[in-house]
């Protein structure tokens, strides 16, 4: 039986997926654990390329991996892996199930539908993946709600000149490709970005791809001639 | 013939099976059932299927659309398997004539093998028919284990009990606090087993099976309203509640989730139970890897020989869905064929009013509920009140009451005053 309103699978009492990361780790306010020190100093050395090259290589093994052995992997491994995303600059295709996804949301015809559709999927996915987070304080409309709008105020943030009031001139080829796969997936390379950031716990490919095609949808430039605080909402 | 029943077994070959109308098996045709082919709508059964089953964030959002999908699936089911045989497609015409002809709904019996059991059998649909017809919505769908022989049972007598359980537990959640309130029909004497633990599940089922003769007491239905687990094991799991740790003044009751097999022991305990409603998650599921008799359903019907219908869920279920077919079968039961008084509940889910809230989708999981029946008839209770009054009395002639004296045999005159015609009939319908 679902949860109320929410028809996706029971409640899961299976372990967070990632316990350690679910908030926000940049105003790191707590003295890091050792775990998180080490797992910054690899991301930083990713920066050359024969690092980042065995980085993505492990992750995609990892990946593959992940999903069958999850549960007896070292809890260090997989958090060290998943900070390592932020910092590493993983792409877009390394997250797992990207393609997928987007295999499943060309086959099943989302591409087609309208952006308040979109938007409706991705608080799905969102609610999906905050579901499985221990809620604290807050139930999971609240985290929700939260971390949408945090999304869309950073993804404004980072693809919008909010003075010219349209998008930076560095991102202007993300609209060549229009609603294409290769379209979705170069938007989905910054949004990625941006999730991990917020929460790296969200980092799954469904909220992803969807938060990329609702972009594609409402047109780039015209959302960011929108107000922060409106293209947020 | 008031269903039409139609039997189909496995063959060697994977995607072949053979068909007959006839429970004898005196003639057969073979038939294909692929879920690769191409559907109506360009793509392969299966893809569709996937779809339709999705409650992820790829789900099907909106009942139009969901109709797109589901009659294609249904329309591919009906040429593979009604299509695919040139008797069927006769016996199911000159069946659906005489269903039209005679004001009665289209009531079908499918005896499945097992490897049939995970394909939605309840959105069959004749392409003929109007879009957003479905014989699940506007007659029925009955489906029939082929391992299992069809068995008669008596009628119970009304009132019938109704033993309830609500499983809500605090670290599982499906709603806030509730009240639980009983189905509005005097037939029904309904009591609920609190609190929802195993133990007192057993206790009250058992007890009242052996100990009592009295249908006012002795249950005749059983239902579960809870959550339903298909577990790493493939084992179908009805999920209870048990003591959780004290926490300050309270304890909370926690889940406690038991396999098929030891619900179904208490279940063959109750010679008199006929119906088991389970509106919990799969618990009537049958994917390819899970063997239907370690589901809840599978597990109840092939392990009692006196149950003679399963109701569960062949996915998720929504929970305001399954609360308003609860409701609404239980209404119907004492009224309407068992089968009959769950199509009335499909349309009232797939009528749900999707603005309010949490019911969004409540309204896409009118084809989940799947009936599982032993019985050879779907009248639960004895329903002599509804037939006597829909029949007029033997020993009346019809034309009587179309206007000649029954006494007499003559005439009514037209200028007769109203207490006339009132004496009249009362003296037709009096006992003589």
């Amino acid at each position: 039986m679902d949860g109320s309103g929410y028809a996706g699978p029971d409640p899961p009492t299976a372990p967070l997926s990632v316990p350690a990361l679910n908030d926000d780790p940049s105003p790191n306010v707590l003295p890091s654990p050792v775990w998180y020190v080490l797992a910054r100093v690899w991301g930083s050395l990713s920066a050359t390329n024969d690092a980042c090259k065995l980085h993505r290589r492990l992750y995609t093994i990892y990946a593959r991996s992940a999903n069958v052995v999850v549960s007896r992997r070292p809890q260090l491994l997989f958090a060290a892996l998943r900070v390592n995303q932020i910092w590493g600059e993983i792409m877009p295709q390394d997250i797992p199930g990207l393609h997928a996804t987007l295999e499943k949301v060309e086959q099943f015809g989302i591409v087609q539908e309208d952006a308040s559709k979109i938007s409706e999927r991705l608080e799905l996915a969102v609610v999906d993946v905050a579901s499985r987070q221990a809620a604290g304080d807050l139930g999971v409309k609240d985290a929700v709600n939260g971390f949408l709008k945090r999304l869309k105020t950073a993804l404004h943030q980072e693809l919008c000149d909010s003075e010219k009031k349209a998008l930076k001139a560095q991102y202007n080829s993300l609209l060549d490709k229009g609603m294409t796969t290769d379209g979705i997936q170069a938007v989905a390379a910054v949004v990625s970005k941006i999730v991990a950031a917020i929460n790296p716990a969200y980092l799954v490919s469904s909220i992803v791809v969807y938060a990329s095609i609702w972009l594609l949808k409402l047109g780039l430039n015209h959302w960011c001639s929108l107000p922060n605080n409106a293209a947020a909402e | 013939m008031e269903i039409l029943h139609l039997y189909l077994r496995p063959t060697s070959a994977s995607k072949t099976f053979e068909i007959t109308d006839d429970p004898r098996w005196r003639s057969y045709d073979q038939i294909t059932v692929d879920i690769d082919q191409a559907s109506p709508l360009s793509r392969p059964l299966k893809s569709l299927i996937q779809q339709l089953h999705d409650r992820g964030s790829e789900r099907l959002m909106r009942v139009p659309d969901q109709t797109q999908i589901a009659a294609a699936i249904g329309e591919t089911l009906f040429s593979n398997v009604i299509g695919g045989s040139k008797e069927i497609s006769k016996s199911f015409d000159a069946y659906h004539d005489q269903c039209i002809s005679q004001h009665r709904q289209i009531r079908l019996a499918l005896h499945l093998p097992d490897s049939l059991y995970y394909l939605p059998w309840e959105l069959l649909r004749d392409p003929r028919d109007p879009p957003g017809n479905f014989f699940a919505l506007n007659g029925s769908i009955i489906r029939y284990d082929v391992t299992i022989p069809e068995k008669d049972f008596e009628p119970a007598e009304v009132p019938f009990k109704l033993w309830f359980i609500f499983s809500n537990p605090w670290n599982r959640p499906f709603t806030g606090d509730a009240e639980i309130l009983p189905p509005p029909h005097e037939d029904i004497i309904f009591d609920q087993i609190m609190p929802a633990t195993f133990e007192r599940f057993q206790e009250t089922i058992r007890k009242f099976s052996y100990l009592t003769s009295k249908s006012q007491v002795r249950p005749l239905a059983f239902a579960f309203f809870g959550h339903g687990d298909v577990d790493d094991h493939k084992i179908g799991q009805l999920v209870f509640v048990k003591k959780g740790d004290r926490k300050g003044i309270t304890r909370p009751w926690i889940s406690d989730a038991r396999p098929s097999y030891a619900i179904n022991d208490t279940i063959v305990a109750c010679p008199h139970l006929r119906l088991a409603f389970l509106c919990a998650c799969e618990s009537a599921w049958a994917g390819t890897t899970i063997a239907f008799e370690n589901t809840i359903a599978g597990n109840l019907l092939r392990g009692s020989a006196s149950l003679g219908y399963v109701i569960g869920a062949q996915t998720p279920i929504d929970r305001f869905a399954a609360d308003i077919l609860l409701e609404r079968i239980l209404t119907r039961l004492p009224t309407t064929p068992l089968d009959l008084a769950i199509s009335d509940a499909r349309a009232a889910v797939r009528g749900m009013n999707y603005s309010e809230p949490g019911q969004q989708y409540s309204g896409l999981d009118w084809w989940v509920p799947v009936l599982y029946a032993r019985a050879a008839g779907f009248d639960l209770v004895a329903r002599a009140d509804i037939q006597s009054a829909l029949q007029p009395p033997p020993h009346v002639p019809h034309r009587a009451v179309l206007g000649m004296d029954a006494t007499s045999g003559e005439p009514v005159s037209p200028t007769a005053t109203i207490s006339d015609v009132m004496r009249r009939l009362t003296a037709l319908v009096a006992p003589k």
